[in-house]
């Protein structure tokens, strides 16, 4: 026999090493010595038994990761995990509309209740001309009362095909009372599920999903709902605690609808199909067309579950952390790219009792009026902390627009001009998909730069512009004040680097002739007093005492208001310019106690907005030298007694644009920074040849 | 037992066990070589799990025509199957000649064991089957 001493590594996991193994094992016995030749029967007899232990090694592997929701890559056990944390995967979500729909009665007809009932068809266009059909989900009645028409508004349809399955519920031979739904791509929360006592008896209970199981009694009627084995659905019974229980005999009907998802998102042509309105359909007409159909998406994921489900578990459901909100918003109506939430004592200044949500659809910019709606109805309300309201804010675009300089060297480049220029946009748009156009977003000028250079061999040297367009549409038949919020620290203006509005807007000048004017930030030159800081306010004056600026500047002029002998503030009537340092002094008021100190603040926190125009000799005319103001601190913008006539765009709408005070710069709350390509004009490159 | 001093050694494949003790047979010294020798020209590709590149083509060969190309090719076949998988001998001659009349190949392969001075010489008679 063989005699060893040797011990074998467990911890191999391929092939070759437990081989390996083995060999070493043998080398120390004397039994046998031909192991380490491939033609010998020993050999064999290793790969037998290497190969026996590397697929049992692989084989437990499997099942090791299986059994933990992290590790797990098979759906059916990603989707066990989750159920033991009370979490059921979305299903696949049908796409909705609202619609308006009116229908003019026919001569002579004395109908006064009209019923649009569940089921009635609607016939949409998608993207590629594919037709889609759209169904209401509830019976909808309106009374009327003497007009000739029923207007039915918001009217919501989604899309799918009906599907109705009705089970005959035998005890003997399903004790458990399971029904599996064989169909894929079912839309879980257009299921409805009755439950009729039998054959010959009539009387039809309806069940609701069971949502909270200490709301349970033994005679609450629910049902379960559960994912099947093979991305399937099957709904289950209570055992008569958890929930009543079935009887043998009672017959099962589960309706839904079995839909394309997000395919039909989009769809904007809606025409009525079922002609099963009162004898009046062919007086319908159908409005509201301008919001397209959304909220369609694909069955919930295996990463998704992964994420979601360990969250819900922490939230139970409930909204209480800005997690639990972003991660219920995204389980329950998955139509956003990004969410974000932030808490109202976070807002300046503070609200309490509310919670902000901001949101940025998968398509397009902002979210519809309907959307809003049923965002906070129908998805926050029920999970919301009691006294805590949720409010919904429109996610607010700082659209990023660039001036870059390249130095290249066409000598190293296949490419010509316009393919590099071509190429270095597809960079940005990279740039901007890896850092841009989510909430709490940042830019980095040196990351920019690097995709930028990183686009071909033949860059050179680099050098971007940046400026933030702001976008809005004024009220163009009431004069109103403005705030917009850049939500970044914006750049002092100088010359050169101002901020400005594009296009023209039409303002009255002084003789009542409309002119296409435009704003601009007033340059700065070197500082003006723009405040005094009260470092100590004396004692004992009777009288306003003279304050005196000097410095290496000219015409800063200030006075102090004295309330109970002490200087509580002073206004700068006239800042002055050119000043780059200054000091104040005071004298006079009769102060017998300790002379107050001032120093003077030159470099100021605001600055000023005017308006302008160019006459019919193209000299630059100022309208208001007043327009607005500037907090360069916080990047808002406030626009004073604004009304435009007109503005020079299709849209009517007007943008401003401001340079960032710094290279880095990060978004928060509602502010979202973006990069639009579709927009020319956000990118201007200039390509400049040099040889070496 | 010292390096120096070990024989070769192997499992006898027809796994008869000793009458008495009853372990599976050894062969040992050139038998066992002359075994494994055997076993490795019936090694096809991927017989052995994740070492494709141990065997050779022998098998498919038999299936190809009945003449000298062929013999030729079952040679070179060994001579290099042997000289890769096989250190312990030195291979001295691969005849290879077509047998019409049983539809096969003699096969004899010459060869040397380490450390031995006299070549062994083994003779195969190799034949499709199915």
């Amino acid at each position: 026999m063989a005699t060893n001493n040797s011990k074998l590594q467990l911890t191999n996991l391929d092939f070759d090493t437990i081989k390996s193994s083995l060999k070493t094992y043998l080398q120390n016995q004397n039994e046998f010595a031909d192991f380490d030749f491939e033609g010998s029967g020993l050999n064999v007899i290793l790969d037998i038994l290497s190969y026996n232990t590397f697929y049992n090694a692989f084989y437990m592997n499997m099942v090791a990761n299986e059994m933990f929701l992290d590790s797990a890559v098979l759906r059916q056990s990603v989707v066990s995990h989750a159920k033991l944390i009370g979490y059921t995967p979305r299903s696949a979500v049908a796409s909705q509309a609202y619609l308006n729909v009116t229908i003019t009665k026919t001569p002579g007809d004395n109908t006064r209740v009209l019923k649009i009932p569940r089921y009635t068809q609607f016939a949409a266009q998608g993207a590629n001309n594919t037709s889609y059909s759209f169904y209401t989900v509830d019976d909808t009645v309106y009374v009327q009362n003497n007009s000739s028409t029923f207007t039915f508004t918001n009217v919501l349809v989604k899309e799918g095909l009906p599907v109705t399955k009705s089970f005959l519920y035998n005890q003997a031979t399903n004790p458990t009372a399971y029904f599996k739904l064989t169909d894929v791509n079912l839309d879980t929360s257009t299921m409805t599920v009755g439950v009729q006592t039998s054959a010959t008896n009539p009387s039809y209970n309806i069940f609701s999903l069971a949502q909270d199981a200490t709301e349970v009694s033994k005679n609450s009627n629910v049902y379960y709902l559960e994912e099947a084995q093979d991305g399937t659905y099957q709904i289950y019974f209570g055992d008569g605690v958890l929930g009543a229980a079935l009887s043998d005999q009672n017959i099962v009907t589960v309706s839904y609808l079995v839909t394309k998802a997000d395919l039909a998102n989009g769809c904007q042509t809606f025409a009525l199909q079922s002609q099963v309105l009162s004898g009046s359909s062919s007086n319908v007409s159908l409005s509201n067309m301008n919001n397209p159909s959304f909220g369609g998406a694909q069955i919930e994921d295996i990463a998704s579950i992964k994420f979601t489900a360990p969250k819900s578990f922490i939230s139970q459901n409930r909204a209480v952390t800005v997690n639990d909100y972003i991660n219920l918003i995204n389980k329950n109506y998955p139509y956003f790219n990004a969410v974000n939430v932030w808490g109202g004592n976070e807002s300046s200044p503070p609200v309490y009792g509310v919670v902000y949500v901001s949101a940025i659809p998968k398509t397009g910019f902002v979210i519809t009026q309907a959307q809003q709606q049923y965002l906070l109805n129908t998805v926050l309300k029920p999970i919301s902390v009691l006294t805590v309201t949720p409010k919904y804010v429109n996610a607010d675009y700082d659209f990023l627009n660039f001036t870059v300089n390249i130095m290249y060297n066409p000598a190293k480049t296949a490419l010509s001009a316009q393919q590099l220029q071509s190429a270095i946009g597809k960079s940005i748009q990279t740039f901007s998909n890896q850092y841009l156009s989510t909430f709490n977003s940042s830019f980095y000028y040196s990351k920019f730069l690097q995709y930028i250079d990183g686009t071909d061999n033949s860059i050179q040297a680099s050098q971007a512009t940046i400026y933030l367009q702001k976008t809005f549409t004024p009220d163009l038949s009431n004069t109103t004040s403005y705030n917009l919020n850049f939500g970044v620290p914006l750049h002092r203006g100088t010359l050169n680097d101002r901020l400005y509005s594009a296009p023209y807007f039409n303002l009255n000048d002084q003789s009542g002739n409309q002119q296409q004017c435009y704003l601009e930030e007033i340059p700065f030159s070197f500082g003006g007093v723009d405040d005094v800081q009260i470092v100590n306010p004396g004692y004992g004056y009777a009288s306003a005492p003279t304050i005196t600026i000097s410095g290496d500047g000219k015409g800063a002029n200030a006075y102090p208001i004295i309330v109970n002998g002490q200087v509580t503030s002073v206004v700068v009537d006239n800042p002055g310019d050119q000043y780059t340092t200054a000091t104040i002094a005071i004298s006079g008021g009769g102060s017998v106690g300790t002379p107050a100190v001032l120093t003077p603040i030159l470099l100021g926190s605001t600055g000023t907005l005017r308006t302008y125009y160019f006459d019919s000799m193209s000299t630059k005319k100022i309208l208001n030298n007043n327009a607005g103001k500037i907090y360069y601190s916080n990047g808002m913008i406030s626009l004073i007694n604004f009304g435009p006539s007109n503005v020079g765009s299709s849209d009517q709408s007007l943008s401003i644009y401001a340079q960032p005070q710094d290279s880095i710069f990060s978004s928060s709350q509602h502010i979202v920074l973006a990069y639009n390509s579709n927009d020319s004009s956000a990118l201007n490159i200039n390509l400049t040849p040099v040889s070496s | 037992m010292p390096l120096n001093t070990r024989t070769y050694s192997d499992l006898n494949m027809s796994f008869t066990p000793n009458p008495i003790t009853q372990d599976i047979l050894k062969v040992t010294g050139p038998n066992s070589v002359v075994q494994a020798v055997v076993n490795l020209v019936q090694l096809s590709h991927y017989d052995k799990p994740f070492h494709p590149e141990i065997g050779s083509n022998i098998r498919s060969l038999l299936f190809e025509q009945l003449d000298m190309v062929t013999a030729d090719a079952l040679a070179k076949e060994i001579s290099y199957l042997l000289g890769n998988f096989e250190p312990r001998i030195k291979t001295k001659n691969v005849i290879v000649q077509s047998n019409s009349n049983l539809d096969g190949y003699d096969i004899e392969i010459e060869f040397y064991l380490l450390n031995l001075t006299s070549p062994l010489t083994i003779s195969v008679f190799l034949q499709r089957l199915r």
